[in-house]
């Protein structure tokens, strides 16, 4: 409930409500980068699923939380196959609740991995939200092996993105004695690589037309 | 990270300067579903079929592809049949996903002549802009690493020709495809390359040993080796056998490295068992924390919940039900009643809290554990590094007693059964070789434990795509045989041990060809093949064809309809199957078409009675043909 709302509000204060997917893959890329905030996504939490890294409780969570009066369901939609579609935003208690959250100590830190995630994802386009989070280590090395696998991203001696980030924490700091690279430097670096990943795995245009002849 | 492939779709074709095979030129569309090459003896179906994979592959002419060297062909195939082969060509029209291309090939060359990328595109008629276009595309769009690999798939999965080549029970066909289609969970050329190095390895260890035989021989009738023999001592000291002495060194070294090797193992084990246990506790403290932390947050959704005088506070506070808004007093005191027993208000189950005062406490034990478990890590990577220098070591070594071995030209001499003049040498000879021969075995053991575990690792890691795999074969033969046919893993492989799936029906594994009859092992190699399309579209989110010469031919009537159940199925899930049948009044292409709309029937069949060169016998029963064709069509 406590990462659906900050989420929401993190979302929200770019102007944008989650749907579903949007929803489950902000989480995880908020999960993923979570170990270099120095703390962890849950245990039980993410496995591959046909529509990318996906967990069960996040849905359960925001139902839970719109039905108690903290989430408003946007634009209810069916399709011709049954599949809902709708978005998500925080009502007004749903964001009282979440401020005052984000203030208490245990929290902070997760709050603040909230806003820094989302700040990258805007900067890229919400749009590419199931891109990224489709080139994140751990789900890319993971998927290949079919669905309902356990996700860990925060594991260091796995493919994961933690030992990324250590890669570029570590790199980082070499050659600079008492020099420590800030969370946004690293996340950055993150999210380009997650960018280039998206890019290269693409598949690219091909023309067979002859090569120009100029200079 | 490799791609998977995607296979290609059949959209259409054309044949050019076929004269006197075909009347002028032949020209066809590829639709979804069902399509027949419709004829009779000699009328040309085998030829239609040759030329589309001819247009798409070029044939089989490389031993990438075709090991049997009498079953490869090429443009020569052609030239051999078409008066005006030089200029004659066949244009094959596919995709590979979305993405459209069109193919040219002639018959001067096997090479693509021409390539046109979308339905309407301008054709490239470089050739040799064409050709790597062409490679480019299978690369890019196909996924795949090589184009022998796109011809391996085409010509082995896609095709099954009239020769009956089958793959069902072919280890290397059957351990290659799954290989080249879960291409993104092994390196299946790297994998191809060891089973040749090890191939290699064997033969080698075959010649020494004849070899060493051979040289027993010439001592037993050397009569000089009397005096020899008490000079044996003195034959490490011989100048003349450099080689043989740097080999020595070299499996001095490789069992030196092979011990340490153990070492390495045994660390890299134990570092592993560590990470584990710290991990376990690790993950301890941290459901700990979260359960804490949920009391926390659930705190401050009640207060909010209080504060804006929400649904469930409403409930607890006025009684008014969250559902229907009525007041209902009894739900209310139930609901208070749950709630003061620490369980939820709505449903009665129990709400975990946890004090937050042992937070702190939780959190500073989390933050030494994970500190210890970085640690332990370091040394599992450090283990794991060192265990794979020494693994490299081991092989470079390897390659350098190999080639040692390979430049030795008294190994030549005494392969070609040319005698070594002195006895001495004879012996020296002798005791090198056995060395070398037991050393190759050795070798031999140590590669194919390693490609046996490669390759049970591999198969591991596609368990759930090759439940889908069974899952797909038991519909198709089942379908076909009308009684439960499922796939069994047994081990097959005559240099190491690979299992391969094979059918099992009847309560009996089936684990060679000999053990079904021959139109149960044709079809059932059918269901195989289009079991692995299906698997290969389901890991690409695609469709593929499946091209099949006259089915027919093996099966008795009585299995037609479930042939044509087996058939209608894969077409259903989006494939295109290409089908050449005979003319016959109740066959399968019949009844295949008979799911098709009347209107769109004519448009699946190229009817070769229309364009082929018919024979006496088919002019003398012309009228008969005819209301056979019809019906078919009607």
């Amino acid at each position: 409930m406590r990462d659906v709302a900050f989420a929401l509000e993190a979302a929200g204060s770019h102007r944008r409500r989650l749907n579903r997917i949007g929803l489950q893959k902000f989480i995880y890329l908020y999960d993923a980068v979570s170990t270099l905030y120095e703390t962890f996504p849950p245990v039980e939490g993410h496995y591959t699923y046909k529509h990318g890294p996906y967990d069960p409780a996040i849905q359960n969570a925001v139902d839970s939380l719109a039905f108690r009066g903290f989430v408003h369901v946007h634009g209810v939609e069916r399709d011709n196959e049954g599949n809902v579609s709708a978005t998500y935003g925080l009502t007004a208690s749903g964001s009282n609740f979440t401020q005052e959250l984000a203030m208490v100590e245990p929290f902070q830190v997760r709050w603040r991995i909230a806003v820094d995630v989302a700040a990258k994802v805007n900067a890229r386009g919400w749009g590419r939200l199931k891109e990224l989070a489709y080139s994140e280590p751990t789900y890319a090395m993971e998927r290949i092996h079919g669905f309902g696998r356990r996700l860990k991203p925060e594991d260091r001696f796995s493919n994961s993105t933690a030992s990324l980030l250590e890669i570029f924490k570590r790199t980082l700091r070499a050659g600079f004695k008492d020099v420590r690279p800030s969370n946004q430097v690293i996340l950055e670096l993150f999210f380009r690589y997650l960018e280039n990943y998206a890019h290269y795995s693409r598949r690219p245009s091909i023309s067979v037309s002859s090569p120009s002849k100029g200079a | 990270m490799r791609s998977p492939i995607t296979l290609p779709r059949l959209l259409g074709f054309r044949l050019h300067g076929f004269e006197p095979i075909f009347k002028g030129d032949v020209e066809q569309n590829l639709p979804t579903g069902p399509n027949i090459i419709l004829g009779g003896n000699g009328l040309g179906k085998t030829t239609v079929m040759q030329a589309i994979i001819y247009g798409l592959t070029g044939g089989t002419n490389d031993e990438t592809v075709e090991d049997q060297k009498r079953l490869r062909w090429d443009h020569g195939y052609f030239r051999e049949r078409l008066s005006a082969s030089g200029a004659g060509s066949v244009e094959v029209d596919f995709a590979f996903g979305n993405q459209q291309f069109s193919v040219r090939r002639g018959f001067r060359g096997s090479d693509v002549t021409a390539l046109r990328a979308g339905k309407k595109g301008k054709w490239n008629e470089n050739a040799d802009e064409a050709a790597a276009a062409f490679r480019r595309a299978i690369r890019e769009f196909g996924g795949y690493q090589t184009a022998q690999d796109f011809s391996f798939v085409v010509n082995r999965l896609l095709y099954l020709p009239e020769t009956r080549r089958l793959i069902a029970w072919d280890t290397q066909s059957q351990v290659r495809l799954l290989m080249v289609v879960n291409q993104d969970a092994v390196m299946e050329e790297k994998f191809r390359k060891r089973q040749e190095q090890l191939r290699q390895l064997d033969s080698q260890k075959r010649h020494l040993h004849v070899v060493v035989g051979k040289l027993e021989q010439q001592i037993s009738t050397s009569s000089e080796i009397a005096g020899y023999k008490q000079s044996e001592q003195d034959r490490g000291k011989n100048a003349g056998h450099e080689t043989a002495t740097n080999l020595g060194d070299l499996v001095d070294r490789l069992r030196k490295v092979a011990r340490e090797r153990v070492t390495a193992d045994a660390h890299m084990a134990s570092a592993a068992r560590a990470l584990s246990d710290v991990s376990l506790e690790v993950e301890g403290l941290r459901e700990r924390i979260e359960l804490i932390e949920a009391t926390l947050v659930e705190g401050f959704l009640s207060k909010q919940e209080r504060e804006s005088a929400l649904a469930l506070h409403k409930l607890a506070e006025s009684g008014i039900c969250p559902a229907c808004g009525t007041v209902q007093p009894e739900l209310q005191a139930e609901a208070e009643q749950r709630s003061r027993s620490g369980l939820c208000m709505l449903c009665g189950s129990e709400l975990r809290f946890e004090s937050s005062n042992q937070l702190n406490t939780l959190r500073s034990q989390l933050k030494e554990k994970t500190r210890s478990q970085e640690a332990v890590g370091v040394e599992h990577i450090l283990a794991s590094a060192k265990l794979q220098g020494i693994i490299d070591e081991q092989e470079s070594i390897q390659t350098e007693i190999n080639q040692i071995r390979s430049e030795d030209p008294s190994l030549t001499l005494l392969e070609r059964s040319i005698p070594i003049k002195s006895g001495k040498d004879l012996l020296i000879q002798k005791d090198e070789l056995a060395r070398q021969e037991a050393d190759l075995e050795g070798q031999i053991i140590e590669l194919r434990q390693d490609l046996e575990r490669d390759y049970k690792r591999f198969r591991d890691s596609i368990d759930s795509r090759l439940h889908g795999l069974h899952a797909a074969y038991s519909e198709y033969a089942t379908a076909f045989l009308g009684l439960s046919c499922d796939l069994e893993e047994v081990p097959q492989g005559q240099m190491m041990s690979l299992s391969i799936l094979v059918p099992k029906f009847g309560e009996t594994v089936r684990p060679n060809e000999e053990s079904c009859s021959e139109a149960q092992r044709f079809f059932l190699d059918i269901a195989f093949r289009m079991a692995l399309i299906d698997l290969a579209s389901d890991v690409s989110e695609g469709s593929g064809t499946f091209i099949c010469e006259t089915p027919e031919t093996a099966l008795d009537m009585s299995y037609v309809d479930n042939v044509v159940k087996m058939f209608r199925s894969f077409a259903d899930k989006g494939h295109n199957l290409i089908l050449t049948a005979n003319v016959q009044t109740d066959g399968i292409a019949r009844k295949l078409l008979a799911d098709i709309p009347r209107t769109e029937r004519a448009s699946r069949v190229l009817n070769l009675f229309d364009i082929g060169q018919l024979s006496d016998v088919h002019r003398a029963d012309i009228t008969r043909l005819k209301q056979a064709i019809s019906k078919t069509l009607s």
